[in-house]
């Protein structure tokens, strides 16, 4: 029973401790009008370093989009991190920025 | 006989082919939601050069036919080149750094006549080992005007 729960501790500080590290940041200009922001994350799981396509990064723009139909999306602050757990990575676009509707 | 040589072929294929693909930075551009535009998108990538995986599969390689143990020459020629090569770097080595300047030329060829908005810009990375295609994606769309 002792070595059970031992190895449940072990187990789960292992799943669960993670490292954060940002790869890139960027922003673009940022408007006079900032009422609506709107946000959005594109992730991607990648178990033991095998990833075959990076589309997942698409998704932003798209959802980006999505929230502000037939307007504007400036002053979008990019944020690409990486969050590593054991033997899996969490690969993450995140994106927000500020929408500007067509006034009239 | 045949069949051995066409699984030889299918094995080298299949390592050339097959890499894994890392994202290295990605920006998102103002987005122009307005009106519907056109899809585009231009990439230009280089060879990359791992120094040290190169090294050590020379080393493999040559001790194996030598029979020897010891550390090989290329990786104390790697181990001297990695002392002038310090320094932050986005992925491997490439022999022209200018390979990305082109890119806005391609993306304006691609949309002559329009506005080009929702540019994302993509730094990628395809791993074969040895050698990495070192990439530069840009997806956007192009507006009438």
């Amino acid at each position: 029973m002792k070595h059970i729960r031992c190895t449940l501790l072990i187990l789960t500080t292992l799943l669960t401790s993670q490292c954060v590290s940002l790869r890139s940041v960027s922003i673009t200009q940022i408007p006079k009008q900032r009422q609506q922001e709107v946000q959005a994350e594109a992730k991607k799981w990648i178990v033991l370093g095998f990833s075959f396509n990076n589309e997942y990064v698409n998704d932003v723009v798209t959802s980006l989009k999505k929230q502000c139909p037939f307007g504007k999306v400036s002053g979008i602050l990019t944020k690409h991190y990486v969050t590593s757990y054991l033997l899996v990575h969490k690969h993450a676009v995140d994106a927000r920025g500020f929408c500007l509707q067509k006034r009239g | 006989m045949a069949c051995y040589k066409s699984y030889r072929w299918l094995s080298f294929w299949i390592f050339f082919t097959s890499g894994c693909t890392y994202v290295h930075h990605a920006q998102v551009g103002d987005i122009d939601n307005t009106r519907p535009g056109r899809k585009i998108e231009v990439n230009l990538a280089e060879i990359g050069i791992d120094l040290e995986a190169s090294a050590q599969l020379l080393d493999s390689v040559s001790r194996s036919q030598q029979g020897k143990k010891e550390k090989g020459a290329f990786q104390e020629i790697a181990e001297i080149i990695s002392l002038f090569q310090m320094g932050p770097q986005t992925g491997n080595p490439v022999y022209n750094a200018t390979y990305a300047d082109r890119l806005r030329q391609k993306l304006i060829a691609k949309c002559p006549h329009g506005n080009i908005t929702n540019i994302l810009s993509i730094r990628e990375l395809n791993d074969y080992g040895v050698a990495s295609g070192e990439i530069v994606t840009l997806k956007a769309d192009c507006l009438p005007l």
